[in-house]
């Protein structure tokens, strides 16, 4: 069912990207889990990448849900 | 995200790392208060990876035990940045995706939920024993 699709919020992402961004928390909840890790492990790319998440962070979260919605739909496509 | 997505992000990622720890070599970061952590630098307390430059730094001089004091977590990304580049140019030149394969495994078992939790509380010790160590 669609209801069962967790959906993210792109300005809940953008606010834990800003807050806790350099442990790469926002990679995690978005489902790049190997990102976070990556993310964690580099203090946040030397806060390279962390700077530049928060930029790119909202379009990714848009992109994660729009694969989900799409897997869900391919299901139902016949 | 695709393999080559993924290769050139590890690629990219891995010259930076190499990069950074050559720089930090010459300027003797083992001995200077410079650090690149936005956490450490508004707060003034040790994240969970603090200290790891130095760690990887102690490693290529040979000192294990110093190095796994100071961070274990530099240990791992000594190994990190030693395997990968090669496994990397295996799957390139051999047009492989056993790295790729292995990337998504990994992901998947941290994701599973006691996995996940034994290794937050992990980095949490970790994390710690940064702050109490002074790093």
């Amino acid at each position: 069912m669609i209801h069962s699709i967790e959906l993210k919020d792109p300005t809940v992402s953008l606010i834990v990207s800003i807050l806790v961004g350099t442990w790469g928390i926002d990679r995690f909840i978005i489902g790049d889990t190997g990102l976070g890790v990556a993310k964690l492990l580099t203090c946040g790319g030397l806060g390279i990448w962390t700077i530049v998440d928060w930029f790119l962070i909202m379009d990714l979260t848009r992109q994660k849900n729009m694969q989900k919605l799409n897997i869900y739909l391919d299901m139902y496509k016949y | 995200m695709t393999r080559n997505r993924l290769y050139l992000m590890l690629g990219l990622g891995i010259a930076a790392g190499y990069g950074w720890v050559i720089w930090s070599s010459q300027n003797d970061a083992l001995h200077s208060d410079l650090t690149p952590c936005l956490f450490k630098n508004s707060t003034g307390i040790a994240c969970p990876s603090c200290g790891s430059t130095r760690s990887v730094l102690l490693l290529s001089q040979g000192y294990f035990s110093k190095a796994l004091l100071l961070n274990p977590l530099g240990i791992l990304m000594a190994l990190i940045m030693v395997i990968v580049p090669f496994w990397l140019l295996y799957d390139i030149i051999l047009n492989k995706d056993t790295l790729y394969y292995n990337y998504k495994k990994a992901e998947d078992t941290i994701r599973i939920k006691w996995v996940a939790i034994s290794l937050i509380l992990l980095i949490i010790l970790n994390w710690l024993w940064n702050i109490q160590k002074g790093l």
